[in-house]
């Protein structure tokens, strides 16, 4: 089932113009500037892209093409269609990562014109967020599919998350008060993991680990139970 | 049916969107946010200024991702009721139906411009004195965009009020036109959303990069007279190219030609789904 989920995923026709976006706007801000950064934009906002339209797809594609009821006769149980589809959208996000980190490594051996040490480029200023990348996005693309579970809307969820996940780039929060409102809107929607090197410095981690679980564990509860509700697991 | 039942009918199709609402409530929670952000010492014709100052300053990324929300369902809303078929039978003809649905989306403009002064006014009510309305600019002239330092407040929010209604009008029929190519709602979404994002990435951000490039100032050009720079009123710059009343002409033609485009690749479009 799994095999089926990930091709569904691969097969979307927006992959490939947004990944090759991706490798042009790349190539074009190393060209230009020699302290472009790629998650701080580029890559981060393409990985929230991709996994609004995308990936959280998958969550809506049995409504759309209506075959949800023949879907939900499933011999594996509806359970296992739920948390294989949440496992589908997670590997899809993670090659998305692997496929994101191999450009921007590539673009910048191709555009090391201060022949800087690669090893210290690589590891000191282009690799060391990408652990809290690969976490921001996959927990970003749960959230997104528990959304689009609830609403069963992808109109909806783009709107939700793609409202909440823009703004931060447009309204910074970073001069605001401590665990204001603002700066809960600036750090803890996902999109503030994804841009990877800026959490390293956080000096309030413990709050926002707490906050991600909370938010999470708020999330995938209300999922199931709505889904227990509609008797769809 | 009669014409102006019909525009009924498609208003009630349009508002009855439950994304509007969801959008709605968040763009109100982040306008207000950013209504908060204007911090001034108190002076004299503060109200009127900072109304004056508020769409160009935030107001404009609301207004324009409410037209690319509630807009981009207005013409696949059909398709994806899986009508579309029938809607070709429809006695009027699909030009009529496109005249309509176009001037309903202007109605749907003029409410959402009226939607965020009305947020703006109730929340500098409970700040700023009212009085002032009649007073000339020039007391305490509005910073971001160039206006006749010799009207008086009224006009120039009368004018204001115009022209962010045109230029979000403008954006809105540019919305159909990507409907007209695209099948699905999302989609149309995604795209419209996309190239106004963009916009406003380049002009917090990419300029900074490449400012001092020739590219830069192209970029900033076709910044500056596509459709960001049209909602945040960059073609009233103090150095720019256009009289207030040129600006007006300028986008009343803009969105006759868009009107007409639509019309036209519309009735294009019937005829190819009709095989003659």
């Amino acid at each position: 089932m799994l095999r089926w989920e990930i091709k569904k995923l691969t097969r979307n026709v927006w992959n490939i113009p947004i990944i090759t976006s991706v490798i042009c706007l790349w190539g074009i801000m190393l060209y230009f500037s020699t302290q472009a950064r790629f998650w701080y934009i580029l890559g981060s906002l393409a990985l929230g892209f991709i996994i609004l339209f995308i990936s959280t797809r998958l969550f809506i594609l049995d409504e759309e093409e209506k075959v949800s009821e023949v879907i939900l006769t499933t011999k594996y149980g509806r359970w296992n269609l739920l948390f294989q589809r949440v496992m589908t959208a997670g590997i899809y996000t993670t090659g998305i990562v692997i496929l994101f980190l191999f450009i921007q490594v590539i673009g910048v051996l191709l555009f090391n014109r201060n022949e800087i040490d690669v090893h210290e480029l690589l590891t000191v200023h282009f690799l060391k967020g990408c652990l809290l990348v690969w976490g921001g996005s996959v927990l970003f693309s749960v959230f997104t599919a528990c959304l689009c579970t609830i609403f069963k809307s992808h109109g909806v969820t783009a709107i939700l998350s793609g409202i909440l996940f823009g703004m931060t780039y447009i309204l910074r929060g970073n001069l605001l008060q401590q665990y204001s409102f603002e700066w809960f809107l600036e750090k803890g929607l996902f999109s503030y993991l994804i841009r990877g090197e800026n959490g390293l410095f956080e000096p309030q981690w413990v709050v926002i680990i707490v906050w991600y679980v909370f938010l999470m564990v708020s999330m995938i509860t209300i999922t199931i139970i709505i889904q227990f509700r509609r008797h769809e697991i | 049916m009669s014409l102006i039942k019909l525009g009924f009918m498609e208003g009630k199709k349009l508002f009855s969107q439950r994304e509007i609402y969801i959008a709605l409530f968040l763009c109100t929670v982040l306008f207000v946010m950013g209504l908060d952000a204007i911090g001034e010492p108190d002076v004299p014709l503060l109200f009127w200024r900072k109304l004056a100052d508020v769409i160009p300053y935030v107001g404009f990324w609301f207004i324009a991702i409410l037209i690319v929300v509630g807009v981009a369902r207005c013409l696949p809303f059909e398709q994806e009721q899986g009508m579309s078929e029938l809607l070709l039978t429809y006695k009027k003809g699909r030009l009529t139906l496109l005249v309509v649905k176009q001037i309903v989306i202007l109605m749907y403009c003029v409410s959402i411009v009226l939607y965020f002064y009305g947020i703006a006014v109730f929340v500098f009510t409970m700040d700023y004195d009212l009085t002032g309305l009649f007073a000339q600019v020039k007391e305490n002239p509005n910073l971001y965009f160039y206006a006749n330092l010799e009207w008086t407040y009224a006009e120039l929010m009368i004018y204001e009020f115009g022209y962010i209604v045109l230029a979000s009008y403008i954006f809105a029929l540019f919305i159909v036109l990507l409907s007209l190519f695209i099948k699905r709602s999302v989609f149309i979404m995604m795209i419209g959303g996309s190239i106004f994002a963009a916009g406003e990435l380049f002009d917090k951000f990419i300029i900074k990069y490449i400012g001092t490039m020739e590219l830069g100032y192209y970029l900033t050009t076709i910044y500056d007279y596509m459709f960001n720079g049209m909602l945040s009123f960059r073609y009233l710059n103090y150095f720019g190219p256009f009289s207030t009343n040129e600006v007006y002409g300028l986008f009343l033609f803009i969105a006759f030609l868009l009107f007409g485009m639509n019309l036209f690749l519309g009735r294009w479009q019937r005829h190819v789904a009709m095989g003659d």
